[in-house]
């Protein structure tokens, strides 16, 4: 073997899938030992395509159509899967994204483990188990002993992940490919598990496919674009963050939070003293829940602002959506519509004033209606107009959130995320709301599609003068669309005020160390440029 | 775990209470015993006396506590017409009632599980569907049915094999294949569902990229997945088994509580249909108990925390 040739060599790398034609055309991409490479891109650009092949794994009527896939000197594009299974774990090990769906619910986590090296590395029963415990020692999962007879629902979605790193690493294998290894994770679990595959990838050649491409420059050495099935653009990754070449890799870098080239949200003025919501001590405790979920908040929602709730998950963001919606009661003295008149609204009243975007935008829409049928619902359920007018104020609606009305007549399954996110945001509207709730309605869109989207929001916020409250987990995301921000922890908050002001000199240890989470590995953000306040390595 | 012994025993004890009422009022409405033990042409006081032997000229509500109070000691009288004890002979009855249904369960679990992991690896291939097909076809036939062609064709055309009694291991064949019939089209279809769910999960995805064989992913990873419906059907259905006992029985003439229990019904003989009904309430809520044990036990979410 060539010492000097780089571990994985993909050359000229086509998938064709039967009925889609060409997915992946010419792609060629290079990894040495102890490289970390970077595969960014959208959705739907071919990155876990691409890296999926590389051991045969593409899903079933996708077929390599040409080039060469090379990993050490052992060519596999020409190996059948007899010949590809034993390389499998062996010669490439995989993390896939979402850690709490890619482990078996009904296996404990010690099967997992030992089957895996039991099945490559020829080991006893007695010997394999020692190496598993090894593996959990080495992602510092604690007590490993005992980690083996659990079940993968006892742990915390880190560990999982954690768990995931040690089983494609048990049999030891040169590469490892890691596909949105963070994606599902809290801030603060994220950056400890990049710390941990950063340690690891010493010993081994680590190929990440991220879409975040702050992440990517912060965390790569070198790295590949992908967009519509090819690599666009490929260098060292300091080189492509700051003189990006391509379009696509400007593009991708303009809509970075805190780069983005549209003007930011925060500009409203609150119009009036009166809030449209106003929160007093509410306190939510669920039946059989040792503690509140959410315990004595205060907040007020006024018209024509953007109100940001930050936390992670289990910090109470969505009970607190769910109190406002009505869907868990809260005491009158609790919770009050100062705006909508002194009684407590009825549910009718409040569904009409109140208005809900998600955070999933493929089940959130009925597969099986179409558009038209799915943004004229509250319409209809509140009778707002007669059926002939229906059309057109469904059309009109379309057009605002910038879809083409002549589709009203197709599913939700013609459009693509962000697509299905403006139908939900239209059929949000549809009510004409005074209070838009958007829980997570950004987080599943890539960001591009999500730097369109918040500039809609803020040209309809302006617009109608709406209260927009925006819950999510992404701090810098808050910082640049909120006027005010407030921090969420188990249940409590712990910071609350104007967005510059929490973002730029946080109160509270909680916040800034959110903040050092989000901005440790990424490269860009906005904080990181400035002020260095987190501590390497914490 | 006390505290959930105490709840199923309480919910025993309304199941059988339940059970106890409604077969009270099912025999009130089925005619009377008396007449049936008189013979031909009874006079009056013949009548008169039968009824007051057994009891039965009393007020219905009282006829009723009496025989709550004996069965809670488990005396559920004697037969009207062996003299036998009831429960006695009910339970006589109850070990080839339970060959069966281990034999037929045996039978459908090595066929059913096999074909629904079969069909359940690749639902969409043309041998598949023609199985799933077939299943579906399985399901729509009645089990008695089945029996009467087996019967028709083993027993009566190629005289291969007996069709009376259990004596002879050859003689378990038929009502096995017939009260399988029962189960094992339901079981094969809810098998394959789950397999063919769980074969599109990403656990199945990081199995594969660990280098598991299609075998070990079929039998040690998606199938544990559809198991938990696989026995949750079998809790819910073996009540509707029971029923497919007492055709099948009644066919092969099979000695076992579900021809006791046709006979002891078409000759009114209350003592011994409250014995078997009593045995078989018990013995369905003994299975259930059963499967939702088992359920705990192959998946691990439905335990309580203990970590």
């Amino acid at each position: 073997m060539n010492a000097s040739a780089p571990l994985l060599r993909i050359r000229g790398l086509c998938v064709d899938f039967p009925r889609g034609g060409r997915v992946l055309h010419d792609v060629s991409l290079d990894a040495a030992e102890g490289e970390i490479v970077g595969l960014v891109g959208e959705s739907g650009a071919g990155k876990t395509l691409a890296t999926l092949s590389i051991l045969g794994l593409a899903p079933a009527p996708g077929r390599i159509a040409g080039g060469k896939i090379f990993v050490g000197d052992q060519e596999l594009t020409q190996l059948d899967e007899e010949a590809l299974r034993p390389l499998r774990g062996r010669l490439a090990g995989f993390v896939f994204q979402d850690p709490s769906a890619s482990l078996n619910p009904v296996r404990r986590i010690g099967s997992a483990l030992i089957e895996s090296a039991m099945r490559h590395s020829g080991l006893s029963r007695k010997q394999a188990r020692k190496r598993a415990i090894e593996a959990l020692r080495s992602v510092e999962l604690p007590e490993p002993e005992s980690a083996l007879r659990a079940f993968p629902h006892q742990f915390s979605g880190g560990q999982r992940q954690r768990i995931m790193i040690a089983l494609a690493l048990i049999n030891r294998p040169p590469l490892l490919i890691a596909d949105e290894p963070t994606t599902a994770l809290d801030a603060a679990v994220q950056s400890r598990v990049l710390d941990l595959l950063k340690r690891r990838a010493r010993r081994h050649t680590l190929l990440m496919i991220t879409h975040d491409l702050a992440l990517a420059a912060g965390f790569c050495d070198r790295l590949y674009v992908m967009h519509g099935g090819r690599v666009v653009e490929h260098g060292p990754a300091r080189e492509l963050f700051s003189q990006p070449r391509h379009n696509y890799t400007r593009s991708l870098l303009d809509a970075l939070p805190g780069r983005r080239t549209t003007a930011p949200m925060r500009s409203g003025r609150p119009q009036s003293r009166e809030a449209l919501a106003a929160v007093r001590g509410l306190t939510v405790r669920y039946r059989g829940a040792a503690q509140a979920a959410v315990e004595n908040v205060d907040f007020a929602v006024h018209a024509n602002e953007t109100v940001c709730l930050v936390g992670e998950s289990g910090s109470g963001k969505t009970t607190i959506a769910r109190a406002l919606a009505g869907v868990i009661r809260a005491a009158p003295d609790q919770l009050s519509f100062p705006a909508l008149g002194d009684d407590p609204p009825s549910a009718a009243v409040r569904a009409r004033h109140l208005q809900m975007v998600f955070q999933d935008p493929y089940s959130s829409l009925n597969p099986r209606w179409p558009v038209e049928r799915i943004v004229a619902e509250p319409i209809r359920t509140h009778r707002l107009c007669s059926r002939p007018e229906q059309k057109a104020r469904v059309a009109a609606l379309l057009s605002r959130v910038g879809l083409d009305p002549r589709r009203m007549n197709r599913r939700p399954a013609a459009f693509s995320g962000g697509q299905r996110q403006r139908i939900a945001l239209a059929r949000a509207l549809a009510m004409n709301p005074r209070l838009l709730l958007a829980d997570e309605a950004l987080s599943a869109l890539d960001i591009r599609t999500q730097a369109q989207i918040l500039a809609l929001l803020r040209d309809i916020r302006e617009e109608r003068k709406l209260a927009l409250l925006l819950i999510t987990h992404d701090l810098s995301l808050a910082s640049e669309v909120g006027d005010r921000v407030i921090v969420l922890r188990r249940g409590r908050i712990v910071e609350q005020g104007p967005a510059s002001r929490v973002m730029n000199s946080p109160r509270h240890e909680y916040t800034r160390e959110l903040l050092a989470a989000q901005a440790r590995w990424r490269r860009g953000s906005p904080r990181q440029q400035g002020r260095r306040m987190y501590t390497p390595g914490l | 775990m006390l505290a959930g012994l105490a709840q199923r025993a309480a919910r025993l004890l309304i199941l059988l209470l339940g059970v106890n009422a409604l077969l009270f009022v099912a025999l009130g409405l089925a005619g009377d015993p008396a007449l049936m033990l008189a013979g031909e042409d009874p006079t009056p006081e013949l009548l008169e006396r039968i009824r007051a032997e057994y009891g039965l000229d009393l007020p219905a509500w009282q006829r009723y506590l009496v025989q709550l109070g004996r069965m809670a000691q488990l005396d559920f009288g004697v037969s009207i017409y062996s003299g036998q004890p009831a429960l006695e002979m009910a339970l006589e009855q109850l070990p080839g009632t339970l060959l069966m249904a281990v034999l037929s369960m045996g039978l459908t679990l090595v066929t059913a599980i096999p074909a629904g992991v079969w069909i359940g690896q690749r639902p969409e291939a043309a041998s598949r569907r023609l199985g799933a097909a077939l299943t579906a076809v399985a399901q729509g036939i009645p089990g008695f049915v089945m029996a009467l062609v087996l019967i028709q064709l083993f027993v009566v055309r190629l005289g291969w094999l007996p069709s009376l009694g259990y004596s002879q291991p050859a003689a378990w064949i038929l009502p096995s294949i017939s009260l399988g019939f029962f189960l094992a089209p339901k079981l094969c279809r809810v098998v394959s569902a789950g397999v063919a769910e769980a074969m599109q999960e990403d656990y199945i995805r990081t199995a594969r990229a660990n280098g598991a064989s299609m075998r070990f992913i079929l039998w040690r990873e998606a199938l544990p997945a559809a198991l938990p419906a696989a026995v949750a059907l079998i809790g819910a259905q073996f009540a509707f088994l029971v029923s497919g006992v007492v055709l099948i029985e009644t066919l092969f003439l099979w000695p076992g509580i579900g021809l006791l229990l046709l006979y002891s019904a078409q000759n009114l003989d209350f003592p011994v249909l409250q014995a078997i009904c009593f045995v078989v309430a018990v013995l369905v809520f003994a299975v259930n108990g059963l499967a939702d044990a088992l359920l705990r036990l192959i998946d691990p979410r439905l335990r309580p925390a203990t970590q």
